[in-house]
């Protein structure tokens, strides 16, 4: 932003602008790691699960997944191209090794994997606790650290991370795992059964408000790996909760595989909140590297008048593949889906949501905003479906995209699919560039191109930027910013 | 030509089965072709066999299931030959009976001066090269278009000359004829071309018998530098017909194409445009409606492709859903790599008269260029209460109240058509619709 017009004179212009588009969370801890052999079998699994401690029943249901998995492929339907994956030549296990025992608090944690997450701006320590906010770190497979324990358990609200929570509540994870994204769901859904390493787990309790923010850090740090985390929210009657998640990858010209699964379960009038960043490492300009970003994100309202709430921003990662997607199943429950995707440079993204209407009464919100620049590709990709007993559902969605520059594409492919008359559907889709008038008016006020069009392209997405808690909003238009340098001028 | 070609895989289903017996018997009968028609036809049965007809799992099908063309029974002989409606002494009517040119029925007389007509499989023996046969709806790919380019026996070619003005509508009435065969099926085939700055109004009407039968039409309009083609399409097949017709476009440099689809009948029906903005300046714009009731699905697939700059178009929809039945809207708008200054609208919007009646709408945007305008809307409910209960405080009874409204939100399309006379026959036929179907469904 130091160079507010560049001009064809101005040769270095371009150099300037493409170190401040520099990815700045790729670089690499150095630190020991445990790592499996790459490779992917059921014994690899067993591996998995026996040095997870794991009860018996989880590993069969992890082997029974990766037995359906082997039966299934690989979705082509998205509108993404990549070579295929060869599932043998990563490793599916990667922890930062342990000196003795775990950590027992976090002075105990390796320091160099507190700089790690200090770097990413992620307060773990305590001293933090201004921010207001409970993080858990989890670091390739494993969970580092979870801060504000003590002060969450003591409501109640159960915050740990998902291989703690296998062996304390065993009884909540075998209750509600795959219950909203079965194991058979899709490829990757199926994938990330068999392998999932580590995640976070939130079970707030009956008539509880969470008095904070809930937070996991996801960072992929080791090489040759994928990350297979698993997150799992319960909010029991009347609980409420919000729930941030943020992600980041070093450098790497391979591209690695990101599959998670997340599962919301809201019960009677409970309200679940759930926003990402997403800042995976989006490969170079030239499309080299990045992370393949294949996520199952699904809640269920299943209680009447529950609420679950999708809000994400995802400027990274070189492939997207995400539909953050709502079961509404209780009468009178609401789901809602607000999502501000950018593609820069190779970036590809094919994203959107469903909104699934069983219970009567139903109502869903939609809200979809699209930014293309470079050679990107943008794909909204939603469906609204209104089952025959869903009488009285509402859905409103509105999908516009953005386009800068001429080689990028911006795409829409809404499904909608009414089965009752009872029931009223609207969508809505534009899809258009910034327009001259708009950068030539703020240009005569004295702002830069560069200016003109962030404040553009931050008033676009304003609708979605809203529903972030506010320094997640701060973080996303900082990173939209960056995401979109070098693509104007 | 080898018989084991058209021989079907054991396992095909019914409907294969007979549609290879039609193509064994369509390469004895193609003598009379000129000799690159009979390779397209080969060309097409090989595609037709290669590919099969398209099941649930094809994105293209996935909501609209072919499973009743395998029930279709031959020899379905209820009702014998259908009436042709009366038609005005000065009309032009040009008449295909399960798709053969019907010389006989057809009132052709008076052509304006560059407007010629013509058998199809004549015309193209002698005009192949500029009437670009085949290239804008392909048999490549496509099962239904490879069956028809194989099947096709008589169809019709209509050329309007550099300049030429056919300034009455000319209608073409597809007649459906049980008595006429074992299996009433018609492989339609027309094609039009419009030379520099020609305009027309065209008009095709699908009819049908009682019993079953199955059409499998494709029109083929090509409108070359500043050509102006005003084209309907009105299907009104018998309760149990299968109707799955396509029409193919090509826009050069300035042409504009005013298209209007309209669905009454049928069991089973889609219509297909595929339209391309080839040259700048191209304007395109399709209305629709459709309007199925018990046991009817009506399907309109359509794609318009912006491949050159400066290029507009328009979609407007509406459907009205009674009873059990179905409706499936897909249209895609694409915009090429390059093709900038586009304008592209597109609207569907459904009404649900009953609790048992489903829409699946997919409007789709593909867009590979910036300098664009591209909206899409699309909306499904019933009636608005606010604004029966408006009428209603105004005196007007409840079922008029309905009835007014449902109206009111169909003729959104056909107010717009420019001619008087077509206008008010399809008002008329809403309005009978209406009193059919247009009652209130009670709620389960």
């Amino acid at each position: 932003m130091s160079n507010p017009t560049p001009s064809p004179e101005t040769s270095s212009a371009e150099a300037l602008v493409a170190e401040h588009a520099e990815y700045k969370y790729g670089f690499v801890t150095e630190i020991e790691q445990e790592t499996l052999p790459p490779g992917l079998d059921e014994g690899t699994i067993r591996h998995i699960s026996a040095m997870k401690r794991e009860p018996s029943w989880l590993t069969e249901w992890r082997l029974a997944a990766y037995r359906r998995w082997l039966e299934m492929e690989t979705p082509v339907w998205p509108k993404v191209s990549y070579p295929p994956i060869d599932y043998q030549a990563s490793s599916y296990y990667s922890a930062p090794k342990k000196k003795g025992e775990g950590p027992k608090s976090l002075d105990e944690v390796d320091p160099e994997l507190l700089k790690t997450f200090e770097k990413l701006g992620i307060p773990l320590h305590e001293r933090a606790a201004l921010a207001g906010i409970a993080v858990d770190a989890v670091f390739d497979s494993v969970s580092v650290a979870t801060t504000f324990k003590e002060k969450l358990a003591s409501m109640g609200v159960l915050f740990c991370s998902f291989s703690e929570a296998v062996q304390n509540h065993p009884e909540l994870v075998r209750r509600y795992l795959g219950s909203v994204v079965p194991v058979s769901d899709n490829y990757y859904a199926a994938l990330n059964s068999a392998v999932f390493t580590d995640g976070s787990f939130v079970y707030v309790p009956k008539g509880v408000r969470c008095p904070m923010e809930l937070s996991t850090y996801f960072r992929i740090n080791a090489q040759n790996t994928g990350q297979f985390e698993r997150t799992l929210i319960i909010a029991d009657e009347g609980a409420y909760v919000s729930y941030l998640e943020g992600c980041t990858a070093p450098k790497r010209d391979e591209n690695q595989l990101h599959a998670a699964v997340v599962e919301l379960i809201a019960l009677d009038r409970a309200q679940i909140k759930y926003s990402t960043v997403q800042n995976w490492y989006p490969g170079d300009k030239d499309g080299k590297g990045g992370i393949y970003n294949f996520v199952t994100k699904r809640g269920k309202c299943a209680g009447v008048d529950s609420r679950i709430s999708w809000t994400q921003v995802e400027t990274g990662s070189s492939i997207t593949w995400k539909y953050p997607s709502c079961i509404l199943l209780g009468d009178g429950s609401v789901g809602e889906f607000y999502s501000v995707a950018l593609t820069n440079h190779r970036q590809q993204a094919d994203t959107g949501t469903k909104m699934i209407h069983l219970g009567r009464n139903t109502r869903s919100t939609i809200i979809s905003k699209g930014i293309s620049a470079g050679h990107g590709q943008n794909t909204y990709r939603g469906l609204v479906q209104i089952q025959p007993g869903a009488k009285g559902a509402r859905n409103y969605s509105q999908c516009d995209s953005l386009l800068i520059g001429d080689l990028c594409g911006a795409h829409t492919f809404p499904y909608l699919e009414v089965k009752t008359d009872d029931a009223q559907v609207e969508h809505e889709a534009s899809t258009s560039k910034i327009g001259e008038d708009q950068i030539h008016y703020c240009r005569q006020r004295g702002l830069s191109e560069e200016d003109a069009v962030n404040l553009i392209v931050n008033g676009f997405c304003k609708q979605v930027f809203k529903e972030l808690p506010m320094e997640f909003a701060v973080e996303a238009q900082k990173l939209l910013a960056v995401s979109l340098e070098g693509s104007v001028g | 030509m080898n018989e084991t070609l058209v021989a079907p895989p054991a396992s095909e289903g019914a409907f294969l089965l007979r549609a290879s017996q039609s193509l064994q018997g369509a390469l004895a009968r193609q003598k009379g072709d000129p000799a690159w028609l009979c390779a397209r036809r080969a060309q097409a049965v090989a595609q037709v066999q290669a590919l099969g007809l398209p099941g649930p799992r094809a994105e293209a099908w996935r909501f609209t299931s072919l499973r009743a063309l395998d029930k279709l029974a031959p020899l379905a002989r209820i009702g014998g030959a259908p009436a042709l409606p009366a038609f005005a002494p000065d009309a032009l009517v040009l008449v295909l009976r399960n798709g053969r040119f019907d010389a006989q029925a057809s009132q052709l007389r008076a052509l304006p001066p560059g407007v010629a007509v013509a058998p199809l499989e004549r015309a193209l023996a002698e005009e192949r090269p500029a009437a670009r046969f085949g290239e804008l709806a392909r048999a490549e790919g496509h099962f239904f278009n490879a069956l028809n380019e194989a099947l096709f026996d008589g169809g019709v070619f209509l050329r309007l000359e550099s300049g030429a003005v056919l300034d009455r509508p000319l209608q073409i009435v597809h007649l459906v004829d049980p008595s006429a065969e074992a299996l009433p099926s018609a492989h339609a085939r027309v094609h039009v071309i419009l030379e520099r700055g020609a305009s027309a109004h065209v008009l095709e009407r699908y009819l049908g018998a009682e019993g079953a039968s199955f059409s499998n039409p494709v029109t083929e309009l090509l409108l070359q530098e500043g050509a102006r083609l005003g084209y309907a399409r009105l299907q009104e097949e018998g309760p149990q017909a299968i109707h799955l017709g396509r029409v193919a476009a090509r826009l050069e440099r300035d042409a504009a194409l005013q298209g209007l689809s309209v669905m009454w009948g049928a069991q089973l029906a889609r219509a297909e445009f595929h339209v391309e903005l080839a040259g700048n300046g191209a304007e395109a714009s399709i209305d629709g409606l459709y309007l199925p009731a018990e046991g009817q699905h009506h399907d309109h697939t359509l794609s318009l492709r912006h491949l050159a700059p400066h290029t507009q178009s328009r979609q407007s929809f509406r459907g009205i859903l009674a009873g059990n039945g179905r409706a499936v809207f897909r249209g895609q708008v694409y915009v090429a790599p390059g093709a900038q200054k586009i304008d592209a609208r597109q609207s569907c919007k459904n009404l649900l008269l009953s609790p048992r009646a489903w829409v699946d709408a997919l409007p789709q945007l593909e867009i590979h260029a910036d300098d664009v305008k591209c909206s899409h809307g699309a909306t499904i409910g019933r009636l608005d209460a606010e604004a029966l209960h408006y009428l209603r405080a105004r005196g007007i009874g409840r079922d008029e109240a309905r009835a007014l409204l449902t109206f009111a939100f169909a003729n959104e399309i056909l107010s717009a058509l420019p001619e008087e006379a077509l206008r008010s026959s399809l008002e008329a036929q809403l309005r009978s619709w209406l009193a059919t179907h247009g009652k209130e469904t009670t709620h389960a």
